[in-house]
């Protein structure tokens, strides 16, 4: 028997429709991946309802902090850090809004990751750039933690849109870096908490494989530790 | 980084079109049919322009059609007005939004844009048509023959207010798939944003061209779309080993 037989053996996705992403893009995409039940989720109640909540984000810093704290999101994602096998990730600016703070805005982040968003600066390394780093680019893996170690296949290259990077470069959160005149942080993992600086949802077929490393890790992860009661 | 090639799509009352120099818009096919081989393709990203909005709001729901096939960026301009459109294309999918004629008529409104969306998301875009004098001048709704204000002084303004990409068409090329204007990228100048340029783009070659004359993505319309000398309609896209640059400079 297969895993993704039964629905209950699926993966439950909701994506955070707070006012400040693409959450059809990202819905649709996970529904793409055998193993995902996907839906769109405009309520922070129901938050542990969901195997795996998705950050999206589209926008500016301050303007995602405000509306995650509006709708009551920023309360819910806070609690479920504590949990057990509720995951929590975040894409582009829902990656930036995971951590502490970003030089684009004066709010504090979610601050469920470490770390922080600067600017991406020009010249870079001597190098002048173009900001946004915007475009198609690879990612060289640095680490391999449990969801995302092992997630992105040589050669997949993925969709780039951002002003903001994550520092420090050599934190221990950091699972892959893509280069632009020297490196910039792609993905990011912290306990339940991840987070991808590209558009996995925009990333074709790159990004659906992806996801699917992503949802076929946390389905194991998820029967693992309920075989161990 | 591989520069992007990015096929510009024009609709008019959801039918797919294109125009020459700007004028006499020509039935090519289906939009969501376009799109929906563009993503089979695996092509860079999409923008779309519709040219039937001066006056109206965008078509949402036609949008939202064409989103739901896309797994590429998608940049969407025609009509945008007013921050809770832009929020109803975010929402549907789009990840850039394009602006035109609201660089001059209401730069409010861009710095609005860049305060939701970010820097990343919003696109100017600048219509420039070459006068017989050679000069270069911005075209826009209200003034299709060009009036006398500079391309440049437009789009270091539009920088100024915080756009993310800058996207010029030169609006001579439009359709003649004669090959662009290297002259209007020189005269446009060192931008600290991206650059798109487009109109009248026919090969492969004038890609790599303009992307060694400075240009840091191209777009086209008639050369993705049609084939041979009686342009017949047919969607195509380079593989991806034509579009590769050999030196990494990035």
């Amino acid at each position: 028997m297969t895993v993704f037989q039964s629905q209950e053996r699926r993966l439950k996705v909701g994506v955070i429709a707070a006012g400040i992403g693409n959450i059809n893009g990202v819905t649709n995409m996970f529904n793409l991946v055998p193993g995902a039940n996907a839906e769109v989720c405009g309520d922070p109640t129901k938050s542990s309802e969901f195997d795996l909540l998705v950050l999206p984000g589209v926008g500016s810093f301050d303007h995602g902090m405000q509306r995650l704290v509006a709708t009551g999101w920023q309360q819910a994602l806070s609690e479920r850090q504590r949990s057990n096998n509720l995951w929590t990730m975040g894409i582009c600016l829902g990656m930036q809004l995971l951590c502490e703070s970003s030089e684009e805005g004066s709010l504090p982040g979610l601050n469920l990751v470490p770390g922080r968003f600067e600017r991406l600066q020009t010249p870079r390394n001597g190098t002048e750039v173009k900001v946004p780093h915007m475009g198609w680019n690879t990612i060289e893996v640095t680490t391999h933690p449990p969801i995302l170690g092992w997630a992105f296949a040589v050669d997949s290259r993925f969709y780039f849109v951002h002003s903001y990077h994550y520092l420090p470069v050599d934190a221990p959160q950091v699972v892959g870096l893509t280069h632009y005149a020297g490196p910039v942080v792609a993905a990011i993992e912290y306990r339940n908490c991840f987070g991808v600086q590209f558009h996995p949802e925009k990333s074709h077929v790159h990004g659906l494989n992806m996801l699917g490393e992503v949802v076929r890790r946390l389905l194991m992860m998820k029967s693992e530790s309920s075989e161990g009661l | 980084m591989q520069p992007r090639f990015i096929p510009i799509l024009l609709i008019q009352n959801r039918r797919l079109v294109k125009t020459t120099r700007f004028r006499k818009p020509i039935y090519v096919g289906d939009p969501l049919n376009a799109i929906k081989i563009f993503n089979e393709k695996q092509v860079d990203e999409i923008t779309i322009f519709d040219i039937s909005r001066s006056h109206q709001p965008p078509d949402f729901d036609f949008l939202a059609k064409l989103a739901d096939e896309s797994f590429i960026p998608l940049t969407y301009g025609g009509g945008i007005r007013s921050v809770d459109q832009a929020q109803t294309l975010a929402n549907l999918g789009f990840e850039k939004i394009a602006i035109r004629s609201p660089l001059l008529e209401s730069p409010d409104l861009l710095k609005q844009l860049v305060e939701c969306f970010g820097s990343q998301s919003v696109v100017a875009v600048l219509d420039v048509l070459r006068s017989r004098s050679d000069k270069f001048q911005l075209v826009t709704d209200s003034s299709p023959r060009g009036r006398g204000i500079s391309p440049k002084d437009v789009a270091r303004k539009a920088v100024d207010l915080g756009v993310g990409e800058v996207i010029v068409q030169a609006v001579h090329r439009d359709g003649t798939l004669k090959g662009p204007d290297f002259q209007l990228l020189d005269y446009l100048g060192h931008l600290p944003v991206p650059v798109v340029m487009a109109g009248g783009v026919a090969s492969v070659r004038d890609f790599h061209a303009l992307v060694d004359r400075g240009a840091d993505a191209v777009g086209a319309g008639g050369f993705f779309i049609f084939y041979g000398p009686h342009k017949a309609v047919l969607i195509s896209y380079p593989k991806p080993h034509e579009l590769k640059r050999t030196s990494e400079i990035l």
